[in-house]
């Protein structure tokens, strides 16, 4: 009769004296225990492969009358998702959408003698060419240019152009800014999910990619510790072979002499 | 030398709260794996093992050391993971991609092992927890205590104020639970064999 009380006493080594041999004896005879024993063994071994991850606690109980309530038990280390909130990720997405906005406005900012050049657009990088001028078959638009020269220089009049120009600028740039915006802000979620899953992705392919070159180094140092003992056990040999020759040479060496002394 | 925990709740009892932290150091992470192992969430297993302490502190008072101080605080996590799963009306969720790191792995790999045997490891890490995850609470927490805390079969059987022979028998099913859908994971296993 199988007994699983005692199979499971036997599989934690907790079965002793008679009662251990007499399971011991059943095993002998009962090819369906021994199956389980092993197989519950198996089991055994793949629980050990299952590890918590290392935690980033470090809280400890103080005294309430020195500190506030809330610190009676404090985390030491905030985890990461302390800090990643909507609004953050909110934040990192207008900034990757301002960042594009200025690139795509691409936005210059120039000091020379004359004052400060602020210039937006794309622009040819010869100053040469006129309006609608092409070169190689690209359309070239020329870029929009405000030059703030230093005061008393220009008159008046020019100055207030230039500034209504800047103006002009300023309103065309921020028309554009509010509709990326809108559009961004329409689609953050979506703009947001795909961030998250290329960092998510990029960060388990670098996972994947040091795990390999970590195996890798070990395998390589592996190696050229094996490669190491070879020359090491070829040194060792040669010294030997070295050794034995010389000692044959010094044995003859000593013949020689005996042999002449006793000829004398 | 350090002290016995005996010691320490002797002298937190008396209220020296550094012996306490001592104690909160010792005991920490078993108390943390316990209560991940059980529900299966990181940050969730991080404030079960908070409260755990802290309700040992404030009850401090009351521990008459029947029990070790250890199995005292197990019983104090158990209760705690009961509530969390009653609460959340849901079973323990396998999380084990967070608790396998390849690149740990990795360094502590042995030269002969590739990585073809790390990533092994990894997935059978991955299908425990699924595995795990997937069983009874009594059953599951008979395992636990048994295989990652080991705890004698009288000591468990205390803890959760049954007889003996039912952890025996929640040990025995929940394996052979465990071994039917491990089992059914051959795929990953191709070449992996039970010792």
């Amino acid at each position: 009769m199988c007994n699983k009380d005692d199979l499971v006493s036997f599989l934690y080594d907790d079965l002793e004296g008679p009662a251990r041999a007499a399971f011991e004896g059943h095993l002998r005879g009962c090819a369906g225990c021994r199956d389980e024993l092993a197989a519950m063994r198996g089991v055994r071994a793949d629980l050990l492969t299952w590890s918590p991850p290392e935690p980033d606690f470090a809280f400890r109980i103080v005294n309430e009358s020195r500190v506030t309530p809330a610190a009676v038990l404090r985390p030491n280390v905030p985890s990461w998702r302390a800090w990643f909130t909507p609004a953050a990720g909110l934040a990192a997405a207008a900034v990757l959408v301002l960042a594009a906005a200025a690139g795509l406005a691409r936005v210059e900012i120039h000091k020379d003698a004359d004052g400060f050049t602020v210039r937006t657009g794309w622009s040819a990088a010869a100053p040469s060419l006129a309006d609608g001028e092409s070169r190689g078959g690209f359309g070239i638009t020329r870029a929009q240019d405000v030059r703030l020269g230093v005061p008393g220089a220009d008159t008046m009049s020019e100055l207030e152009a230039r500034v209504a120009a800047l103006e002009t600028a300023s309103r065309n740039g921020a028309n554009v800014r509010n509709a990326a915006m809108l559009s961004a802000r329409a689609s953050n979620e979506e703009v947001l999910k795909v961030v998250r899953d290329l960092l998510s992705q990029s960060e388990g392919r670098q996972k994947t990619e040091l795990a390999i070159r970590i195996s890798q180094v070990l395998r390589d140092v592996d190696a050229q510790r094996v490669a190491d003992l070879n020359r090491v056990q070829q040194g060792m040999g040669r010294m030997d072979a070295s050794i034995a020759t010389e000692a044959e040479a010094r044995r003859e060496l000593t013949n020689i002499i005996l042999t002449n002394s006793k000829q004398r | 030398m350090s002290s016995t925990d005996e010691e320490l709740v002797a002298r937190s009892q008396g209220g020296d709260m550094d012996s306490f932290n001592q104690l909160v150091m010792r005991w920490e992470r078993p108390i943390y794996a316990l209560a991940y192992r059980t529900i299966g969430r990181e940050e969730d297993a991080r404030d079960v093992c908070q409260e755990t302490f802290l309700r040992a502190f404030r009850a401090l008072k009351g521990f008459k050391g029947q029990a070790k101080f250890s199995s005292w605080l197990y019983r104090i996590a158990l209760n705690l993971c009961r509530d969390w799963i009653r609460r959340e009306r849901r079973q323990p969720v396998a999380q084990a991609p967070e608790g396998v790191d390849l690149i740990e792995l990795a360094s502590e790999a042995t030269p002969a092992e590739t990585i073809e045997d790390l990533v092994a490891r990894q997935e059978i890490s991955q299908a425990v927890a699924r595995a795990m995850a997937g069983l009874p609470e009594d059953q599951r927490t008979a395992i636990i205590l048994k295989e990652y805390h080991g705890l004698t079969f009288q000591e468990i059987a205390d803890m959760l104020d049954c007889p003996l022979s039912t952890v025996k028998t929640r040990l025995y099913q929940g394996l052979s639970v465990l071994r039917r859908q491990l089992d059914r994971n051959t795929g990953f296993k191709a070449g992996y064999k039970h010792v």
